[in-house]
Parts: structure tokens; C-alpha cells; sequence
């Protein structure tokens, strides 16, 4: 029987990472899938005939740069097109459209606030410079703290070094950055809520926290940082949906050798004494592998896949306080039309970009707060994307797809997780809804619609609880934390079990890190 | 996309060539026709026609107006009289310019600012405690250059004789056709120059008064081509180009004192009540010596001239005015940058803008400036020289 | 103005923080004046006698902050300090139910099952082992993390000393919101809101806001013994050792302006007009007071005025002072000395919701601690004082004395359901809004705590970076108040740190 040198648990865009740099350093790899798609959360597929979905992710925003020239994923069929601009709608008057024009942006701001207008690209130099520092963590496997071996110390030393660099001032900056709320830091500097509130959600997307929570700032670097990554293009569409990321990178895996299987559900570790030796699936076919490498989240990992006898307690304990509230739903719109919104009637190049639901910080905050409280929210922050204008692979000619990321939609309702299938169609009708008094006559455009619950996730894409990051960003479930301290290397109490997937340093998002750390660390260690 | 400003009707069906460029988001003609020596010539001996109003104008009234102003520029301008203008920079805390500008009194408290960046909400920052109000005037106030020798003449046909009495550096209201001009002897070109500053409403109008006034006098529209040769030529520095905003600067290293720009003249470090943004770290510097000074280079053209012909190439320079960090040496060793330069039709020089250490900044050190012919980098002898380069009795009589 | 006055240390603010650096520097050979604004001495400490034979021991009502070895160090014993014994117990009530009963130092719990004292026994265990490091951190000022670098490591040596699982975890909490650092260790939902309340007491945010965690964390490994008598008996001691040391205590004194030359304190303006010059000025109220009104932001460099401008004081605390003819008592009849409502983290986090939207709670949470007979008042009667949360400083509409009216009923209603007959014992009561702070005790945005406590706001960034070591830009300007580190509350470090600079400095 064949034995592989390393067998990757998910055929996500992180497996796949993982995969295609193992199999680049020459190892034999195979890649389980357990749907019949390959790309987990980051997948497209033809859900009404003619109309492709992103189903899940829908904008690939962080793709580390390194993995798109290391992988020569654009030669396996990688095309980013741009999403450009940022048009937040509203009910009354002509809304906001932030776009890639500094001078229009001006104007647009300037109709709400002449000193904002002025402020805007200072604060973006700003951001920019913050995200300098910001980048090199999410490069690199996160040093451990606790560790006193002098590689650790080392490393902590050098990433601590441009920090004090920074002054005291700059340091205060960057502490406001990470624990302050998108809200307060944002009325630091202005003053204008159509401007403030469409600029904060970047703040809370994917988080079960409100614009006005303590630490949602620092997520609105992430916008700043695709203008130093040295990548043109780092947010956009990419063509035939978010899936093709996924497939360009399935593609580079088995150019370099790699083995992928789809609907291969994997039951659960096959185990040699107190090691992993390979998995079993769920039909009971053994496969033996030097490493398994798990791209499922840690709660799935430690649940359904390890023996919890395997497991120290210590471990255990922290696993059981990870947490992975899920808060966002998707609704994915087949339409025979362009919505109209009032706002900006026509079509045009604001359509073009992502359309915010974001009117004021008061009314994210109340979405938030019905959360909070175990409601899906009654006015939701609702990010839509309309991908057919600028890919025409998706949809037959004249129509369109209209993706509609939702927050909030908690995980756990108040009348438990497993009720969410008797309020699927409310969710939907919600958010219909909330885009119907933006844009009148939506509703009869409809053709199709998909509505995706946290629960929904959880079902189909095997996401715990729902969690589009495999686990909350907050900063005490990131860098060295994440998922549980010591084990932030992708290593696991497992001998020959790893980890790569969103879960680990550096977290979600279509960013492909873990993924390429974690092979990294692998060959590093000799694991393999 | 770039705005038209008021006088895009007239400006646009002048324009020849189809250059034209953004300035702060207004679309600016390069040249009208095919080389600025033309329009260049025109401001030199006749008279050159700008439109300005991209520049961003900010209107400062109120009880405190003087006092606010004196806070936040660099220079004291609380004993600027009414009808007068001064030019300045303004700083951040640690005296780094942010910008330079002018300040013009207009009488009953109301004072005009202009600048070359976005400057309102700095201006609000410090505001807050004064009694003052400042109105971004920008995209209200449309505003024309008139530049050159015969300038004067073309403005007294066209508005009496207010223009007589108006000093360098004046200000006057007039009236030309019933509506109100705002005129300052003005510009940045460093010769004999106005400029004139209205409504929106009226600027067609104003362009065609001008016009017609200028069609005895050899007056000529001219674009940004030929106004950068002059300004370099009058040794006027210019943001973004010379210098980075303080506001803008990404690293320290792109900073730069007003001392370090040649801008000194500008600063009031004697004054009495509250200190100026910036005063501390200015006082401090004018103490200890600037790292940095902004000088003239004349560039030695015999030595260009041989280079090219080592390449068996006939000299060359462009007609326009470049503007390219270049490396300035000294001994073999890097000293600075020249950031713009010229090569100056009315002195016959290749001139340029640089910003060296101090050690080397008197006139007279000989320096090298890098020049590339085809591939070939090389470096010809250039000599510090103080600015103006070019300075006609005629900008002040 | 004459000029051998200007040795003089001029004190802005009779408080706590202000008497403190005052004790400190006069007991050091400095002359001292302390001008306080109010006809009392204490600020937030004083005794306020607000209805005829009753008195309230300070607005705030903890005194389980103040350290025993700085007393010592002020020699307070010696004019009648003395810490109670016993802690005091803390009611939790619970509707329908047996009240949980805290004892304030979290030595033991009763009212729960066997296994939540054991878990709760675990996390007191955990806040015992890192006190020590953490105590050592805010007793001391606070190291400049692009300083030097021996007090860094010095204070990195303290935590990492913690060994890894502590270390570790005190790491993973720091950043957390208190509700699910509460969860993580304890299932009783009352005992968890209990503990979680002071979580939430002066800074903008609600149990489900991260940074709580560390709010509550810092005010409990901080927490002694109390005060006898309550915040007025510290303040009465301060004022004898201050007035001791021969220091010049000045009531009925607000201060207009700061004056400066050339940068450096050259005196202060009182609002009568007087002025007295001095060349240092260690000021204890709030540093946006300090700097935007008693200096004025034109006369600043711009970076600092905008830090100070940015300091977030958005005030949600009330308070509210019931007179008593008997003891407080719940239903079955006891007694109780402290009690605080609020029976889940989400009634706290719902309080804290109406705040976000600039309105006042209609569920308010009470922190209630009550002082019974003399001298507080007659005998057998008792006062009940009640820190209020959560009404926003920033109301929409502004604060009248409607509003204040039903802030008051809406507190003695949630009272009352704790502690029914309450309505019959209330002989009078006061409503103090936030806007009622401000003014009375002059607090920017009605603030208890002279800022929010925000992980931003702490350390080395409070009130901002230029500031954090009490020695300010301005030459010879101190600040030594609740705005500084180690922060607000009843802890006299802020004034005990000044002053030590302020020598230091000499």
C-alpha cells in the first residue's frame, strides 16, 4: 500500500496551499475532499443553470503575493479583476462613493463634510504606514512569547525593533489601532457618518463584534495594505468566480506532482500507537501518509477527527474556550436585471465596486446589538457585490449575480443553531428586503435566490458553528494564541498531525497563509 | 477625472497642442501650442495669461483672524496691512513645512490664504478656539496670472488706473465690465506680474476683458511649460517637486524646515503672544544649524557640450523644464539632489534647483551634477549660485 | 506677584490624588499649595451631606484600592487611618432565589453549588498569582516601550517569572471582553455578573466590550482591605498629615488659567482674579482640563493638543444617594453592607447599549454600598450610595430635571425589587446625572475616572504619550490625577507617583 509523505485533510484554498508547496518541495501529497467541489468556503459552483455563485467568499482581498509568483497561479488560470471603488447607498440623497480617484473621492466626501474631505488622504498615508508593520506578521509564523529558546527571542526582538522604532507616539497609534473600536478611531479623525460607517464594517466583517466593540479597528488596515504589497490588483473578482482561486491553486498543486480526490470524506485519523499513520475515510479505506495535515478548523479537527483520548487535557481545556461564533449569512441573487438604486439610478461604474449597506454607525450597531441578544439583525450590514459586470463567464448575457454578504446572522440564535432552517426564509425576506428601500423593484428582478445560514455553513461546508475564519479574529485567538498557545506553529499534541487551515497564524480570509506556513514549518521540522 | 475650471471654454478651444495635465484635479494645459519657448517668450517680453485657479484658496474672517493666522503660518502676519499680500510657509510641530503659500489682507478683517495642497482641515484643527471662520473658497474663486513686461499696461487699459498705485506685493479691488476684481501684484514667474481673482461667475468674462485689452500689447495664454522655466529661473521651489509636505512626507528623510528650502526670510521667530506651530523646533534649528539648504546650481554648459560630443551627438536639452531627483556630488561623494532645472532661454544657462548638505551650500562651491547622455551616466561641473537666477528690476518698479 | 513665591509647588485640586502629592511634597521641605475649586476638601473622596443628619462617605465608595504601604509612607495612621478587618460581604441579589454573597478580596462565595466554588476558588487563584507582577506594573510608572530598555525587560522579566501556563493566560485575557473571560471560568450566570460589574465602571463599554477583561482584572489584583469610614476617613486623614507637614490648603479656590513664559509654568489665575506665581504646577483634575482649558489648545504643540483631544472621557456613571430610616435589607431581612444588581452579563450589557445610542438605561445596574448609623447617620438609619449604570454624559436632548427625576425612580425601582420596602424607609435621595458631575465636580464629559479606562488609555499612553510620566512638555506642569497612570478611583498612586517625579526631578 502506498505510503504518501503527506495527506491533506480539505480541499480548500488553505489545503490546497499547503499541497501545492509540499509537492513543490518534491513530497508526495494527497488531497482529501470530502464534497464533490474542490475550494471549500472558497468555491464557486452553479447553484440555478447558467448562474455560477461564489457561494461563500466572494472578493479575494489578501492573497499573499509571494504564493500567486511562487505558484504561477495566473499561468494556472488565476485573473484577479479589480473591484474599484465602494459605494455606500442611501434611502435619501446620492449616498457615498469612495473611489480610486483621490480627487473624485474628495468631492464626494466634501458634499458632507468640507474638513473630511480634506482629512481623507492623510488618514489613508497613515493607515498605509501602519500597515507596514502590520505586514511582516502576517508573513511570517507568529514568534512565541513564552518561549525562551533564542531563535523565539530572536525573532521577537526583530519584529519588536521597528516598533520602537515608532516612538512612543507611534506606538500609541498602532495600540489604538489594535484595541480601539472602528467607531472611536474613525472619530478621531472624522466627523461625517456617511463616511464613518461604510469605512468601519471592514472593522467587523466575519466577526461576531460591533462597529462600536473595542478592537475592530485594526482590521481596516487590511484595506491599506494591498497598496504596499507590491501586488497591483491585491482586491478584486476573480474571474469565474472565487472558486478559480482555488482551482488555479489545485492546478499548480498537481502540476508539481500532487494527488487530489474529491468526495473522499475523511472518517477520521488512522492511528499507530499514539501517532498519526494516515486516515481512514468514511467508506473504511485506509490511507497511510508520513504527516496528515488538517485544513478543517481545530474544532472539527479535535472533534471528529482525533480520539479525544489522544489529547492532553491542558489542550482540550483551552480547544473548548476557541471561539467560533459564526455571525454572517450569504444571500446569492439570480437576477434578470441591474438593481436601480435610488441613490445613483442607472448603471455605471459605482455598481462596479462593492455596494455597503451601511447608512450610519448607529444603525450597524443595532444589527449588531440584536445579535448580541441572539437575533439575526432586523436592519442588517449587507455587502453586496454584482461580479457579472466585470465577468462575463457567470451568467448568461443581460443577467446578473448579485452576492449579498450579511451580518449579522449569530450562529447561535436564541432559540438554538438548529432552528435556523425555520428562519431561513425570514433571514432571506430581511435581507431582501433592507436592498428593496435602497433599490425599488428589486424583488421582481429576482430569479433565483440561495439563502446561506450560519447553520448552512456548518452543513454543507463543514465550517464550524459557522465561522467564515475557522474561529473569531480577536486578538486573544490570533498570532501566538491561535488556536491555543504552544501550538501556534501548525503542530499539534498529535505526533504526524498538523495543521494549516484558517484556524492557525494568520487566520481567514482568502489569504492562503496558513496554508504556505504551514508547509514551510513542515519542511522545516523534517516533519516529512 | 479632472474638472474643468471657469475658463475651460476659453482655454480648451486655444489649446493646439492637446497637452494638458491634472492640477489638484483640474485639467491644466502644458502648452498651447507646439513648444512653451513661445508662451515663455511671451511672459519674458510681452505678456503671459495663466489660468491659476487650481490653487486652493481658503478665506480666514473674524475677530481672531490675524491672530489665528499668525498661530498657524510661520510668519507674523498680524501687522500685514489691509491691501497688502506676503508669501509664507506654514509648518507642522516639529517645523517641518507643510506648505507655502500667500496671505493677502482684503480689508475689513478677512484675509485670503492660498496654497498648493489641501489645507482646511489644518486650518479647522487650530480654528476651534478663535473666533474665526474659515471658508474653502476653492471651487468659488476663479483666478488668472497676468505675467511679463507689458502686464501692467494691459491691466490699466482694462481696469483704470487703480493698477498704477499698486505696489509689489499690493492688493486693490477694481471693477472691469461691473463686477469686482481682485487684483495683487503677484506671481510666479518672478517678473513684473499680477494676478486677479474673481467669481466663477465672472471669469469668462474676465478672460475676454483681458483679451482684449492684451491684443495692443502682445499677450499671449500660456500653459504650465513655460511657467515652470520662469519659476525655476526666479528660484521659486515648488511643492511636491522641490520639497515633500510634511503632511505627505512617508519617512523623516522627506521633510524639510523652511530654513532648509531657503524660506528663513519667511519665518518670525521675534513675536510677541502665543507661539506659532512649529516655533520651538524652528528657534532650535536656527540655533544649531539646518542639515540641508536649498541653492541654485548653474550647470556647466562647455561640459555638456563635450559629453555629447563624445557621443558624436549635437548638445541637447529639452524645451521644457524637468523635473527629476538627480544625484549633486561633491569629491566623488553624494552631497544632494537636484530636484528641477532649466535650461534658460533669457540667461543662456542650464540652470537648476538642488538641495544639498550645508556644509556645501555656499555660492561659489563647485559641485557635480549627474547627467545622462544616451545610457551613459556621467557628472559636469555645476556652481552654487544664489537664486534668483534671474531678477528684473522691473518685478518691483 | 512677588517673587519668593515662585519655589512654591502649586497644587491644582483638593482630592484624593491632589492632598496625596501634597503630603508627599510638603513632607519633603517643599511649600505647598493646594487650591481646590469646591468649599470641601476630597473631590470624588469628600464627605457630602446630602439631606440633613446624612452624609455620604465620597462618591466613590471602593476604597479597597488604596495600597497599605503608600498609607504608611503618608504616616496616615497617625491622624485616625485605619482598614477595616473584616472584607465586606457583597450582596448578588437573585429574584426568587438565595442571594449569592461575595466577600470584597473574593476570599469566599456562598449561594452556589459546590463545583462553581471550586471554579471560582480557581480564578481567584489565577488573579492571586498575577497580582504580584501586575501590582508591581501599576505601582510604579509606567515603563516607555520605546524607552529604555532595562524597565522593559524588567517588567517582561515580572510576567514571564509567571511561568508559561500564567503567562500565557494572562496574555490571552488581557485583550478579552470580560463576559467571555467570565464564561471561560465560571457557569453561574449571577456570580458571573457580579464579579464582571466593575468591569464596566468608568470606561465605555458594556461586558461584551473587549478590554473589559482587563479593566476588571487590574481593579481586583489592586483591591485590599477597606477604609474605616468609607473615602471621607482617608480624606480627613490626608488633610491633618498635609496640613502637618505645614502644606497651605486653599478651599474655594477654582483656578481660570495656567499661565506660561516661554514655555514654563509661570503661575496660575484664579477665577477671582488673583494670580500666584510659582514656577511648578502639579495639577490632579482631569488632563483635557488641564491642557485645552487651563492652558488652552492654541498655546500647545499641535501633537499634544490633538493626544488630549482625543482622549476619550465620555461619561456613563450616575449617582445616586438614598437616605434611609433603617438599614438596607433584602427580602428575607438581611442586612447588607455592599450589593450590586445586574442579574447577567447581558442586563449589564443591555445598561451599557442605551449609553451607545447617547440615552440612559430604564434596567439600570446599581453598584450599592451602604453606611450604617453614625456617622453617616442617625442611629439606625443608614445611607445607601449607588454608582448608576449606564447614562450617557452626551444624552440626546441634554440632561433636565425630568430625566434626572427618572433616573432616580428607575435606580430605587431596580433597588427595591432586590430590596422590597425600600420606598417606605426613603427619608430623601439625590440624583447626581453625569452632567451634575461635571459641573459639581468638574469633570470633563461627567467622568469619573478622568478619562476612560481603555487598553489605549492605560500605561504609558495616559492621558497620552508625552504626558504618561507626570512630567509634561510644559515645563514645571505635573499631572498627578486620575487621568494618570496607574488611573482613576480611589488609589492615591497618580498623586503618590507625581510627587516622587516632581522630586525626582528636582
Amino acid at each position: 500500500m502506498k505510503q504518501y509523505d503527506a495527506i491533506i485533510v480539505g480541499g480548500g484554498h488553505n489545503g490546497l496551499a499547503c499541497a501545492a508547496y509540499l509537492a513543490r518541495a518534491g513530497r508526495s501529497v494527497l488531497v482529501l475532499e470530502r464534497r464533490h467541489v474542490l475550494g471549500g468556503a472558497a468555491v464557486t459552483e452553479e447553484i440555478f443553470p447558467g448562474f455560477k455563485f461564489s457561494v461563500c467568499s466572494y472578493v479575494v482581498s489578501l492573497l499573499r503575493p509571494q504564493i500567486i509568483r511562487d505558484l504561477e497561479l495566473p499561468r494556472h488560470g488565476l485573473e484577479i479583476l479589480p473591484l474599484e471603488c465602494s459605494f455606500a447607498p442611501a434611502v435619501d440623497g446620492p449616498g457615498l462613493v469612495r473611489w480610486p480617484d483621490a480627487r473624485r473621492t474628495r468631492e464626494e466626501i466634501a458634499r458632507y463634510s468640507a474638513k473630511d474631505a480634506s482629512l481623507y488622504p492623510e488618514f489613508g498615508r497613515e493607515m498605509a504606514q501602519l500597515a507596514r508593520l502590520v505586514k511582516p506578521v502576517i508573513d511570517e509564523p507568529s514568534p512565541d512569547p513564552a518561549s525562551l529558546h533564542p531563535t523565539e527571542l530572536l525573532r521577537l526582538a526583530r519584529l519588536g525593533k521597528p516598533f520602537r522604532e515608532l516612538g512612543a507616539r507611534g506606538i500609541h497609534q498602532l495600540v489604538k489601532m489594535m484595541t480601539l473600536s472602528a467607531a472611536d478611531f474613525l472619530d478621531e479623525w472624522f466627523e461625517s457618518d456617511v463616511l464613518k460607517a461604510p469605512m468601519s464594517v471592514s472593522g467587523i466583517i466575519g466577526t461576531y463584534l460591533g462597529v462600536r466593540s473595542p478592537s475592530t479597528a485594526y482590521v481596516m488596515l487590511h484595506h491599506y495594505m494591498g497598496e504596499i504589497d507590491g501586488a497591483m490588483r491585491a482586491w478584486g473578482f476573480s474571474r469565474g468566480g472565487t472558486g478559480e482561486v482555488s482551482m488555479s491553486i489545485a492546478r499548480a498543486a498537481q502540476a508539481f506532482g500532487a494527488e487530489i480526490r474529491t468526495e473522499a470524506p475523511v472518517a477520521k485519523l488512522l492511528m499507530r500507537g499514539d501517532e498519526a499513520a494516515g486516515v481512514v475515510l468514511a467508506d473504511g479505506t485506509e490511507l497511510r501518509a508520513r504527516v496528515v495535515v488538517s485544513s478543517v478548523d481545530p474544532k472539527l479537527t479535535f472533534t471528529r477527527l482525533v480520539d479525544a483520548k489522544y489529547l492532553p487535557s491542558e489542550f482540550t481545556h483551552a480547544l473548548s474556550r476557541y471561539r467560533l461564533r459564526g455571525s454572517s449569512g450569504k444571500v446569492n441573487l439570480a437576477l434578470d436585471a441591474l438593481p436601480e438604486f435610488t441613490s445613483r439610478p442607472g448603471d455605471g461604474l459605482h455598481i462596479r465596486g462593492d455596494i455597503a449597506v451601511a447608512p450610519s454607525i448607529d444603525y450597524l450597531e443595532r444589527a449588531y446589538d440584536d445579535a448580541k441578544y441572539g437575533k439575526f439583525s432586523r436592519r442588517p450590514y449587507i455587502n453586496v457585490v454584482l461580479p457579472t459586470l466585470t465577468d462575463s463567464t457567470l451568467a448568461p448575457p443581460g443577467k446578473h449575480i448579485m452576492s449579498c454578504f450579511v451580518q449579522y446572522a449569530p450562529y447561535h440564535l436564541a432559540t438554538g443553531p438548529e432552528s435556523w432552517p425555520q428562519h431561513r426564509e425570514a433571514f432571506g425576506d430581511t435581507v431582501v428586503d433592507t436592498l428593496e428601500e435602497l433599490a425599488p423593484g428589486l424583488k421582481n428582478r429576482i430569479l433565483h435566490r440561495q439563502v446561506l445560514t450560519p447553520w448552512d455553513m456548518e452543513q454543507d461546508f463543514g465550517l464550524s458553528e459557522g465561522n467564515i475564519f475557522h474561529g473569531e479574529l480577536s486578538l486573544e485567538q490570533l498570532a501566538f494564541l491561535r488556536p491555543a498557545a504552544g501550538f501556534a506553529h501548525y503542530q499539534t499534541p498529535v505526533r504526524g498531525l498538523w495543521m494549516c487551515g484558517s484556524g492557525t497564524h494568520p487566520g481567514g480570509g482568502v489569504m492562503a497563509a496558513p496554508g504556505k506556513l504551514a508547509a514551510e514549518r513542515m519542511l522545516k521540522e523534517r516533519a516529512l | 477625472m479632472p474638472n474643468a475650471t471657469p475658463f475651460h471654454p476659453r482655454t480648451q478651444a486655444l489649446c493646439q497642442s492637446y497637452k494638458w495635465k491634472d492640477w489638484s484635479g483640474y485639467c491644466a494645459p502644458c502648452v498651447y501650442g507646439m513648444s512653451p519657448e513661445r508662451e515663455y517668450n511671451a511672459i519674458r517680453n510681452g505678456a503671459g495669461l495663466l489660468d491659476v485657479t487650481p490653487l486652493f484658496k481658503y478665506d480666514v474672517s473674524g475677530k481672531d483672524a490675524a491672530r489665528f493666522l499668525s498661530r498657524v503660518l510661520s510668519r507674523d502676519v498680524r501687522a500685514l496691512k489691509p491691501g497688502r499680500m506676503t508669501y509664507l510657509c506654514w509648518c507642522d510641530d516639529h517645523g517641518k513645512v507643510l506648505d507655502d503659500g500667500t496671505c493677502a489682507h482684503l480689508g475689513d478683517g478677512r484675509s485670503r490664504l492660498t496654497a498648493a495642497a489641501p489645507a482646511l482641515h489644518w486650518l479647522m484643527r487650530h480654528a476651534r478656539r478663535y473666533d474665526v471662520t474659515v471658508a474653502d473658497v476653492s471651487d468659488e474663486v476663479a483666478a488668472l496670472a497676468l505675467q511679463g513686461p507689458t502686464s501692467r499696461a494691459i491691466l490699466r487699459d482694462a481696469c483704470g488706473e487703480v493698477v498704477d498705485g499698486l505696489k509689489f506685493f499690493g492688493v486693490a479691488t477694481a471693477r472691469i465690465d461691473g463686477f469686482e476684481v481682485v487684483l495683487s501684484r503677484t506671481g510666479y514667474t518672478g517678473d513684473l506680474g499680477y494676478e486677479l481673482w474673481v467669481d466663477n461667475a465672472h471669469a469668462l468674462a474676465l478672460w475676454d476683458a483681458l483679451s482684449a485689452a492684451g491684443k495692443r500689447h502682445n499677450l499671449e495664454p500660456v500653459g504650465l511649460d513655460a511657467l515652470d522655466i520662469s519659476r525655476v529661473e526666479a528660484g521659486f521651489v515648488l511643492r511636491g517637486i522641490d520639497y515633500t509636505g510634511a503632511n505627505e512626507a512617508l519617512i523623516e528623510a522627506q521633510k524639510s524646515s523652511p530654513y532648509e528650502l531657503g524660506l528663513g526670510w519667511t519665518v518670525t521667530l521675534e513675536r510677541d503672544g502665543e507661539p506659532f506651530i512649529g516655533q520651538a523646533a524652528l528657534e532650535r534649528e536656527k540655533r544649531e544649524g539646518s542639515a540641508w539648504a536649498l541653492v541654485g546650481l548653474d550647470v556647466d554648459w562647455p561640459a555638456i557640450e563635450a559629453l555629447y560630443a563624445e557621443h558624436g551627438l549635437p548638445p541637447h536639452v529639452p524645451s521644457a523644464a524637468w523635473r527629476s531627483m538627480v544625484p549633486v556630488y561633491r569629491d566623488g561623494r553624494q552631497v544632494g539632489r537636484a530636484t528641477s532645472g532649466t535650461w534658460s532661454p533669457t540667461l543662456k544657462k542650464n540652470l537648476a534647483l538642488a538641495t544639498v548638505e550645508a556644509s556645501v551650500s555656499e555660492p561659489g562651491t563647485p559641485l557635480y551634477l549627474e547627467w545622462t547622455v544616451e545610457w551613459s551616466r556621467q557628472v559636469v561641473p555645476a556652481v552654487v549660485t544664489k537664486t534668483p537666477f534671474f531678477d528684473p528690476p522691473r518685478k518691483r518698479a | 506677584m512677588s517673587r519668593e513665591n515662585t519655589s512654591t509647588v502649586v497644587v491644582l485640586g483638593g482630592g484624593h490624588n491632589g492632598l496625596t502629592a501634597a503630603v508627599l511634597l510638603a513632607k519633603a521641605g517643599r511649600k505647598v499649595v493646594v487650591l481646590e475649586a469646591r468649599e470641601t476638601f476630597g473631590g470624588l473622596a469628600a464627605r457630602e451631606t446630602f439631606h440633613p443628619g446624612y452624609a455620604a462617605p465620597g462618591l466613590h465608595h471602593d476604597t479597597r484600592g488604596v495600597r497599605a504601604a503608600l498609607v504608611e509612607e503618608l504616616g496616615l495612621a497617625r491622624h485616625g487611618l485605619a482598614f477595616r478587618k473584616q472584607p465586606t460581604k457583597i450582596h448578588l441579589a437573585r429574584a426568587g432565589s438565595e442571594p449569592i454573597v461575595l466577600d470584597a478580596l473574593h476570599a469566599s462565595v456562598s449561594g452556589v453549588a459546590q463545583a462553581e466554588v471550586e471554579r471560582f476558588a480557581q480564578w481567584r487563584g489565577f488573579l492571586g498569582r498575577v497580582g504580584p507582577a501586575l501590582r508591581a506594573a501599576l505601582d510604579r510608572p509606567a515603563p516607555e516601550p520605546a524607552g529604555e530598555l532595562l524597565p522593559l525587560l524588567e517588567a517582561g522579566l515580572r510576567v514571564r517569572r509567571l511561568g508559561r501556563a500564567d503567562m500565557l493566560e494572562l496574555l490571552r485575557i488581557l485583550p478579552m471582553c470580560a463576559a467571555d473571560w467570565m464564561r471561560d471560568a465560571l457557569t453561574d450566570e449571577r456570580l458571573r455578573a457580579g464579579l464582571a460589574l466593575p468591569a464596566v465602571e468608568g470606561s465605555f463599554s458594556g461586558p461584551w466590550s473587549a478590554g473589559s477583561a482587563a479593566n476588571l482584572l487590574f481593579r481586583e489584583v489592586t483591591s485590599g482591605n477597606e477604609i474605616e469610614g468609607g473615602a471621607a476617613a482617608l480624606v480627613d486623614a490626608l488633610v491633618k498629615a498635609a496640613k502637618g507637614f505645614g502644606a497651605e490648603l486653599r478651599h474655594g479656590a477654582p483656578v481660570r488659567s495656567i499661565s506660561l513664559r516661554a514655555g514654563r509654568v509661570a503661575g496660575v489665575v484664579l477665577e477671582s482674579g488673583e494670580e500666584l506665581a510659582c514656577d511648578s504646577v502639579l495639577a490632579t483634575c482631569d488632563p483635557k482640563q488641564v491642557f485645552l482649558d487651563l492652558i488652552g489648545a492654541e498655546r500647545l504643540p499641535v501633537d499634544l493638543a490633538q493626544d488630549l483631544e482625543r482622549v476619550r472621557a465620555r461619561g456613563t456613571t450616575a449617582v445616586v444617594r438614598l437616605a434611609l430610616s433603617a438599614p438596607l435589607a433584602l427580602a428575607d431581612g438581611t442586612a447588607v453592607e455592599a450589593l450590586r444588581t445586574g442579574e447577567s452579563l447581558d442586563a449589564i450589557e443591555r445598561a451599557y447599549d442605551a449609553a451607545k445610542y447617547r440615552t440612559v438605561a430604564s434596567e439600570p445596574v446599581l453598584d450599592v454600598r451602604v453606611f450604617t448609623g453614625k456617622p453617616h447617620a442617625p442611629s439606625g438609619h443608614s445611607v445607601a450610595t449607588a454608582l448608576v449604570h449606564a447614562a450617557a454624559f452626551a444624552r440626546e436632548g441634554g440632561w433636565d430635571d425630568d430625566a434626572r427625576e427618572k433616573l432616580g425612580d428607575d435606580a430605587v425601582r431596580v433597588l427595591s425589587s432586590a430590596c422590597p420596602g425600600l420606598e417606605a424607609k426613603l427619608v430623601a435621595r439625590e440624583v447626581l446625572t453625569p452632567a451634575d458631575l461635571s459641573r459639581r465636580y468638574r469633570l470633563t464629559g461627567g467622568h469619573i475616572h478622568h478619562g476612560e479606562h481603555a487598553l489605549d488609555q492605560l500605561l504609558f499612553m495616559r492621558p497620552s504619550t508625552a504626558t504618561a510620566r507626570y512630567a509634561t512638555p510644559i515645563g514645571g506642569l505635573f499631572l498627578g490625577g486620575s487621568g494618570s497612570h496607574p488611573g482613576g478611583g480611589l488609589t492615591c498612586a497618580p498623586g503618590a507617583l507625581a510627587a516622587k517625579a516632581w522630586l525626582a526631578s528636582r
